[in-house]
């Protein structure tokens, strides 16, 4: 059984206990009013309308049909056997109208929906008035309880009825905007996607803000505009939805597939640290055949070195050794400046924990660094072949 | 994608808003499609009961005493009362509320003129009518405008008219039970009504809710979530408002500081939105996003593991998770708490990757699960339950495809077929 039909049913039948225990409760009050009933009636009367409330109880906690038609056969019982007495005063009959229209009737609401649940709500409604006709024939006026039962069934049934088409209509419905929704959050995963997998392109716009930050001190003036303007161009062309490997843009995201691509996007890369000071000298392999998530890490933890290199060795030159084996490939970042004593210095502070290290470290790859006061520094960078 | 203002940027994994066009369709669930259907039903079931009264009326005629002038005159009003409601409602869809107010108030009118045409009548077994089919005829209104003030207008009917039957009772002797089942007749219905739109209302909540979350099941290992996207988006775009003003030459150089310290924090935020959301999962997403699993369950993935999980095994979880919270009753016992924990697995000896997933779940007793959690947690990966003291344990052994790099998440959405969870 479908969820949703579960969650139904257990709302149709907490309707259908109010209603019963209403009912029961109800047609209970009105024997008990002082000689309403003879003792005999009443000890009968409260037996028969606890019975009812029991099996209403029961029916509503599981579901079960046989306690609902019990209920129905209760209620005809008690019927009948106030129907039948000599005196028929008005709190006897209103108690036959409440054990017609809610006590008994109150099953309908959950039967109605089951498979051939209208004919079965029909038979159980007949038999009552049917009932309520053959009681009748002892003489006294039974219309009203059959008015009631009438109205009452009716009225629950349709109840019954319509929560259920409501709710298969709000399941369609549901249905619909969760595949909408759904598109919706896999449109918006993917553009996130896009947009974190360009990362050479964040590593410069990322570069350039942080210049702009210290109020772009220590770099030529239309260098830092042409940067700006270089970065504000990319940043729309990736808003815009432009193709992200396209030859023009290649630092978007180099693609491994095409064999100048690692060259170009080096070249962008140099150029935009040549603008900055910093001159780049490019050795070794200019082709590499790695996958494109590799690829990306090496670059970006290559422009972050650079970028340490420019801002805290001191000199105007950096040199950059890509070699490969069969298993790895190495980029070697060398400057000849102040170097510094790898241990004294809190990576954390030069980015080199999350931009270098983690970089390499989602890819399986993973730098170390050689330093020394005076002597210029070698950042070794690794990433597996695949 | 719509662009945010940035002053809502910082604010994450505080309360969760759907992107608005979602949370319109899902607004419009509940309001229109299955309630107009259900307003249709109420509104049946009304007519049923309001003919019920009718018949009543038509037995009961011949036996008011003049000079009382007969049950008519309330009908008719009720009627003229019901008339321009409806004809109000067809012209506009939209009741304005000084005319619904108006209405309301108008049946005062039928009430007023039935109790007038019955009172001290009692003994002969003359009761009101009309009046008690004004109490059914705010059935549909509850239905359409809200339950709580036609339930309130319904109750105040049966206390008049219980108040009209006791003070005849010296007279009426036993007839003042069948006066006030009358009585309780105005209110019973509407009560009923009111208990199904609550009900519905719930049920369809409950249902869209998980509806919108399940989407979260389709996404790849790791998810950004559909608020860290637009707000990476809207990074992006301050960026490159920014650095277009400065390639441009609108913000001269060197930089004055409110656009240094603009660009410093813009790189902080995009540095963080880029290098984060590694070990974020859809688990995670899932239960931020729901505005049932978020006030009870907590995750601890610190590296992500969820991510692994196949989809039917995110499904089962999901599924597994909402039922055990949608099964707490309200108001009762201690509240409910379930956290997710994912660890590496201790036992070496599985031959395939697994890792170990626990669900701590206090405040509910093991025997008031749905059933149904079972079978879902055993799509998730074999378990065994640990009884504690106000709760209990579920040990889970997720055994996890050894290549969970499948394909981009638009691709492997559109693989799954949908509505799985409803099995």
């Amino acid at each position: 059984m479908k969820r949703i039909h579960k969650e139904r049913d257990r709302l149709l039948r907490r309707l259908a206990r109010v209603a019963g225990l209403v009912g029961s409760g109800g047609a209970l009050a009105c024997l008990l009013w002082p000689g309403a009933a003879t003792t005999g009636e009443l000890v009968v009367g409260v037996v028969l309308c606890a019975a009812i409330a029991l099996l209403v109880v029961l029916h509503t906690s599981r579901g079960a049909v046989l306690p609902a038609l019990g209920v129905v056969a209760v209620a005809i019982g008690l019927i009948a056997i106030l129907g039948t007495g000599s005196v028929l005063d008005p709190p006897t009959v209103t108690a036959m109208c409440i054990l017609g229209g809610v006590a008994s009737a109150s099953v309908a609401i959950p039967l109605v929906v089951r498979p051939r649940g209208g004919l079965l709500v029909a038979g159980l409604l007949a038999a009552v008035l049917a009932a309520t006709w053959i009681v009748a024939a002892w003489g006294h006026d039974l219309r009203a309880p059959a008015v009631a039962t009438a109205a009452g069934w009716g009225a629950c049934a349709v109840i019954g009825a319509w929560i259920d088409r409501a709710i298969a209509d709000a399941a369609d419905r549901i249905a619909e905007v969760g595949r909408a929704h759904e598109a919706e959050r896999l449109a918006s995963e993917l553009e996130a996607q896009q947009r974190q997998d360009a990362r050479v392109l964040h590593d410069t716009v990322l570069a350039t803000l942080s210049l702009l930050a210290h109020s772009g001190v220590g770099v030529g003036v239309s260098a830092l505009r042409q940067q700006a303007g270089d970065d504000a161009r990319l940043l729309r062309q990736l808003r815009l939805g432009a193709p992200l490997d396209a030859g023009s843009t290649a630092i978007f995201s180099p693609d491994s597939d095409d064999d100048d691509e690692l060259s170009t996007t080096f070249e962008s890369v140099r150029q935009r640290f040549a603008r900055m000071g910093l001159d780049v000298n490019w050795h070794g392999a200019g082709q590499l055949a790695l996958p494109r998530e590799t690829l990306d890490a090496l670059l970006g933890a290559l422009g972050e070195c650079l970028e340490n290199v420019r801002r805290h060795s001191g000199v105007s030159e950096a040199d950059v050794t890509v070699t490969d084996d069969d298993h790895t490939v190495r980029a070697m970042v060398t400057d000849a400046g102040s170097g510094f004593e790898p241990d004294a210095v809190d990576h954390r502070r030069l980015g080199y924990a999350e931009s270098v290290v983690g970089r390499l470290h989602t890819v399986g790859g993973r730098a170390r660094i050689f330093s020394s006061p005076g002597s210029g520094t070698t950042v070794m960078l690794e990433v597996p072949k695949p | 994608m719509s662009l945010r203002g940035r002053e809502t940027l910082g604010l994450r994994d505080r309360g969760f808003r759907r992107p608005s066009r979602s949370a319109r369709a899902a607004g419009d669930v509940r309001d229109s499609h299955g309630g107009r259907r259900l307003a249709t039903g109420i509104t049946i079931a009304a007519a049923i009961v309001i003919a019920a009264h009718l018949v009543h009326a038509i037995a009961l005629a011949p036996y008011y005493v003049p000079p009382a002038p007969g049950p008519w005159p309330a009908w008719i009003a009720l009627g003229a009362v019901v008339g321009v409601g409806v004809i109000a409602r067809s012209v506009s869809r939209q009741l304005p509320d000084w005319l619904y107010i108006v209405l309301l108030a108008g049946l005062a009118v039928p009430v007023w003129l039935d109790v007038s045409a019955t009172a001290g009548q009692l003994h002969n077994g003359v009761t009101p009518t009309a009046a008690a089919a004004a109490g059914a005829v705010l059935m549909p209104v509850a239905a359409i405008r809200g339950s709580r003030i036609p339930l309130l207008v319904a109750s105040i009917i049966a206390a008049v008219l219980a108040v009209e039957a006791v003070v005849q009772v010296g007279r009426a002797g036993p007839f003042v039970v069948p006066g006030l089942a009358v009585a309780a007749s105005a209110v019973v219905p509407t009560m009923l009504v009111m208990l199904a739109l609550t009900g519905f209302r719930r049920l369809v909540g409950r249902e869209l809710d998980l509806s919108l979350v399940q989407s979260t099941v389709g996404t790849a290992r790791s998810a950004v979530g559909m608020r860290a996207s637009e707000e990476l988006a809207q990074l992006d775009f301050d960026a490159e408002t920014l650095l277009d003003d400065v390639g441009s030459g609108r913000i001269a150089i060197p930089v004055p500081p409110d656009a240094a310290e603009r660009a410093g924090s813009l790189a902080a935020r995009l540095r963080v939105r880029l290098i984060e959301g590694r070990t974020d999962t859809w688990l995670r997403h899932a239960v931020t996003e729901s505005a049932y699993l978020s006030d009870h369950v907590t995750v601890v993935d610190p590296t992500g593991s969820a991510g692994l999980l196949s989809q039917a095994q995110r499904d089962g979880l999901l599924l597994a998770l909402w039922l055990l919270v949608a099964e707490h009753p309200k108001g009762s016992g201690p509240p409910l708490g379930v956290q997710v924990t994912c660890r590496e697995a201790s036992d070496d000896t599985l031959a395939e990757p697994a890792f170990a997933m626990s669900i701590d779940v206090s405040g509910v007793s093991r025997r008031r699960v749905d059933p149904g959690t079972w079978d879902a947690i055993g799509s998730v990966g074999e378990h065994n339950v640990i009884a504690g003291a106000d709760g209990f344990r579920i040990d889970i052994t997720c055994r996890v495809q050894p290549n969970p790099h499948a394909g981009s998440p638009s691709a492997r959405g559109a693989a799954r077929p949908r509505g799985t969870l409803n099995g």
